[in-house]
């Protein structure tokens, strides 16, 4: 047996795939460890610059109360408000300048002043300040008004940024009569400031309300403000002398000056891109208790950064080394295993070579070792198999001889019965051979027929053809076979070969019954002549009734289509000739009658009046004549137009008022409610409905009525009646009423005119329209035609066009 | 008659006791009657005459009615001059034929009185 080679050992696969799990899974870990150090990180600076800053700006503040209170203080000393209500005060009094040296003492104010309603300092602990105008201070302006006020300003004299507290003295009666002023001693804030923790990552500075720095830990950020300032604050900035002569340049930190100008004076935190050295700033800001002070930090995000990336980089290599360490032990450990187990295939190679005595030992003394101990069992069951065997491979030789014998007897049996057999078929070929002769015959028949014939499947594929189709159609069989029959069979209508032709055989085939082509049907040849056929499809059916085929027999129909077409141009031509000279005749009588020809004597008019009747008889014999001729052919075309039937009747009426009056016979119209108009051919309803009237009013006896209805029946057609109470119908005359050229009896005897074409032409119509007519009649007591109508009337076609157009 | 004498119709006819029928009739009620025996006259005559109303025949030699009034419906000049048709076919395929070329009415001549002939012509050029 072939045993498949070994192209990578477990020991490798496994090892690798180990490896690489824990490769992937250390690389997870030093991400997640970094992004969560990352975030600690983050939390701590926040929290880190928020306490500072907050702690920081706390101890500012009561700084900056404590100096506030102290100048608020100072000016509820009386000899102060006496010293400056007095009319004169002396520059310099030596009580009052003591008073104020001794009062600074201790407290955080490094000079102390007054000043008088004009602004002018009289006293001043720093001497170089007496006699100078302040009055365009912020601190003595709104001073004077009666506010406290702080504020940072650049000393007029020191050139150099303080912090200026101010408050109004007032006189017994509350008047202000001038101010005191004490300059912060900023030394303590400032040395507080250097010894923040937030320093060891960047810097701390003191910013005003205008967002101007005015002490910062990075001396290069003294006098820059955060952003650009406005020009209005700009402005203000120079008319104060705010800043003395200093140019004052904005820092890239229009968040932070966002928030002094605009902030709820809460702790703000953000990170700023520093577009000229390419750093991220943390920049954090705060507002100093009520004052318009704030401090901003601004440290280094990289500086701040570098402690993570140092943290993730020791957590990193650690876990790294881990992966590398495990690797190497699972290598080791599996390799131990797989030793025992490689002894064991080794063992199962050779019992597999057919070497059933040999032997294996694993004791691992676990699942290796049991699997082992079964193989060894599976090796010994075998070797107690094969001794069986032997044995039993005799026993069945012996059954199998024995079979053989029986078998041997069973053969000459079958021999007997293939003998029988051959006898039935030769029985069966001579029945073969009759129907062979009868398909031929068939064949035969077919062939000879002169029409088209074609048979199909129940897929429409055809089957079989005969000669005459490849005749007509110009197609060879072999192009026709085989094939749905509408790929060399194409059908059109003669009058509109665009138009999709009806599957008829597929019809055929899915109703079970015989499909006629649609009337002048033409069939388009191979070289593309259209040839006018007629044409039958009928299905093939079992002796079960199972639809299995359709035969198509068509028929070249030029010769008859030619013939209609002659009929057809003969009967316009022969009606045009005669009446060409009956029209003639009856203008020419019409004109003598109206005395055109100059006046003729009144018998003679009578006369040539009825000459002119008998005229308009012959014209109306050969319309209805040609009428009926086209009607028969089919060659009659409807313009329906939505009508109201009772509109229509009355109007027909009131043209046949006239005549009743003549035969004195009352005509009356009853028209029921509800009856819907239809789309019908107006003139040829209304000729129908005149036709019909004027017949029961030309009948007519003594005191003649014609009653005319129009209605519904229950089954909701629409029914016309037409009753009178003239001469009646003779008993079994109903029935040919009808038919052409008929008139009874009767008729005869009352009026000799009418062609007797009259009601046929109305029951063509009306027959064609889908409706029906019958008369119910009593000879001498009335006759009532009935006529009724569906509610959509079926419209005549035309089945050609242009037949005749000369 | 009321009717104006300045009212021209045309008459197409070749058949002379027609042609006369219309001749008589239509001048006693007034009208100026142009006949003409064919379809060519009728074309030329009304390009010339530009009569009020034509009535044309269809059956005439040389040319007959229908291309006629193809040619002068086709006539920016003469196509508003209104064309009854008076022949004596009458298959519908004619009618429908003379209404698509743009004829106002079609009418079998013996199928139609010479008084009710008048009165129809009429309401197309007035008079009473």
């Amino acid at each position: 047996m072939e045993r498949p080679k070994i192209k990578s050992s477990l020991l490798t696969k496994i090892t690798l795939v180990t490896t690489l799990l824990m490769i992937g899974f250390g690389l997870a870990v030093i991400i997640a460890v970094g992004r969560l150090i990352t975030q600690t990180m983050e939390d701590d600076v926040r929290l880190l610059v928020e306490s500072t800053l907050t702690e920081q700006s706390h101890e500012t503040a009561r700084y900056f109360d404590m100096a506030k209170l102290s100048v608020e203080a100072m000016v509820n000393i009386p000899e102060i408000s006496q010293y400056l209500s007095s009319d004169e005060p002396k520059p310099q009094d030596k009580k009052i300048l003591k008073l104020l040296n001794d009062y600074s003492q201790g407290r955080q104010l490094s000079s102390l002043y007054l000043i008088n309603k004009a602004g002018v300092a009289l006293v001043s602990t720093d001497p170089s300040f007496v006699g100078n105008d302040f009055s365009f201070r912020k601190y003595v302006q709104n001073a004077l008004k009666g506010q406290s006020y702080s504020e940072m300003a650049i000393g007029v004299i020191s050139k150099q940024p303080g912090l200026y507290f101010s408050a109004p003295v007032k006189d017994g009666l509350g008047e202000v009569i001038g101010v005191a002023v004490g300059k912060l001693d900023t030394q303590p804030i400032y040395a507080n400031l250097e010894v923040s923790k937030v320093v060891d990552y960047g810097n701390l500075s003191l910013i005003n309300a205008d967002g101007v720095i005015v002490h910062s830990t990075k001396k290069d950020f003294v006098y820059k403000s955060l952003a650009p300032l406005s020009s209005i604050a700009k402005e203000e900035i120079i008319k104060e002398k705010r800043y003395g002569e200093i140019e004052i340049l904005p820092l890239d930190y229009k968040p932070v000056l966002d928030h002094v100008l605009f902030g709820e004076n809460k702790f703000g935190l953000y990170l700023l891109y520093d577009e000229k050295d390419g750093e991220e700033e943390v920049v954090g800001v705060v507002k100093v208790g009520e004052f318009p002070f704030y401090l901003m930090s601004e440290s280094n995000k990289e500086h701040i950064y570098a402690e993570v990336k140092k943290i993730t980089l020791n957590a990193g290599s650690m876990i790294f080394g881990a992966v590398i360490l495990s690797a190497l032990s699972v290598f080791l450990y599996l390799r131990s295993i797989l030793k025992q187990l490689s002894k064991l295939k080794d063992y199962a190679v050779k019992v597999s070579g057919g070497s059933l005595d040999e032997n294996v030992e694993i004791r691992t003394g676990d699942e290796l070792e049991s699997l082992a101990e079964s193989v060894k069992g599976m090796v010994q069951n075998l070797k107690k198999a094969y001794s069986g065997l032997e044995e039993e491979v005799g026993k069945k030789t012996a059954m199998l001889s024995s079979t053989l014998a029986k078998m041997e007897e069973q053969n000459v049996t079958l021999e007997e019965s293939k003998t029988a057999i051959l006898n039935v078929m030769d029985d069966l070929n001579v029945e073969k051979d009759k129907i062979a002769s009868e398909k031929n015959r068939i064949e035969t028949i077919l062939k000879s027929i002169g029409d088209g014939v074609f048979v199909t499947d129940v897929e429409g594929r055809v089957v079989m053809i005969n000669h005459a189709v490849e005749e007509i159609t110009g197609f060879s069989s072999e192009e026709i076979l085989n094939k749905d029959y509408k790929e060399t069979f194409i059908f059109v209508k003669e009058d509109d070969p665009t138009t999709k032709y009806p599957d008829f055989v597929k019809d055929a085939i899915k109703l079970g019954k015989v499909k006629s082509l649609l009337p002048y049907s033409m069939l388009v040849a191979k070289d593309k002549r259209t040839i006018p056929v007629l044409d039958s499809a009928a299905p093939l059916i079992t002796g079960e009734g199972k639809v299995f085929g359709c035969v198509v027999v068509f028929r070249d129909n030029t010769k008859e289509r030619e013939l209609e077409k002659s009929k057809d141009e003969f009967l316009s031509v022969a009606s045009h000739q005669l009446r060409t000279p009956l029209g003639g005749m009856r203008w020419n009588l019409e004109l003598l009658i109206d005395g055109d020809y100059g006046k003729l004597p009144k018998d003679l008019v009578t006369r040539l009046s009825e000459i002119h009747e008998t005229t308009l008889m012959m014209i109306s014999l050969v319309n209805d004549l040609l009428n009926v001729s086209r009607i028969d052919q089919g060659r009659v075309m409807d313009e329906p137009v939505e009508v109201d039937l009772g509109d229509l009747l009355k109007q027909k009426m009131d043209e046949l008022k006239p005549l009743a009056q003549q035969e004195q016979v009352d005509l009356k119209l009853t028209v029921e409610e509800g009856v819907p108009k239809v789309l019908i051919d107006p003139k040829r309803f209304g000729e129908t409905m005149t036709n019909l009237i004027s017949n029961s009013i030309k009948y007519h006896k003594k005191d003649g009525w014609v009653r005319v209805g129009l209605g519904l029946t229950k089954q909701k057609e629409i029914e016309i009646t037409i009753a009178d109470n003239g001469i009646g119908i003779p008993k079994g005359a109903e029935h040919r009423l009808f038919e052409k050229f008929f008139r009874a009896d009767n008729a005869l005897k009352k009026k000799t005119e009418g062609s007797g074409l009259g009601l046929y032409i109305a029951k063509k119509f009306i027959d064609n329209w889908g409706g029906n007519i019958r008369v119910e009649s009593n000879e001498g007591v009335g006759t009532t035609f009935i006529v009724l109508l569906p509610r959509i009337i079926k419209q005549l076609k035309l089945n050609t066009k242009n037949v005749n157009t000369k | 008659m009321s009717t104006p004498n300045n009212i021209k119709i045309l008459v197409a006819e070749d058949d002379e006791v027609y042609g006369k029928v219309y001749l008589n009739k239509l001048t006693k009620e007034g009208y100026q009657v142009i006949l003409v025996k064919d379809g060519k006259e009728a074309v030329e005559m009304t390009k010339k005459e530009k009569p009020n109303l034509i009535l044309l025949d269809i059956i005439m030699p040389t040319m007959d009615g229908f291309e006629a009034l193809k040619i002068i419906k086709s006539d920016p000049e003469t196509k508003n001059i209104k064309v009854l048709v008076m022949s004596n076919l009458g298959q519908e395929s004619d009618m429908a034929r003379a209404k698509e070329l743009g004829a106002e009415e079609y009418f079998v001549k013996a199928s139609i009185s010479i008084s009710e002939l008048i009165e129809k012509l009429k309401r197309y050029v007035g008079g009473v």
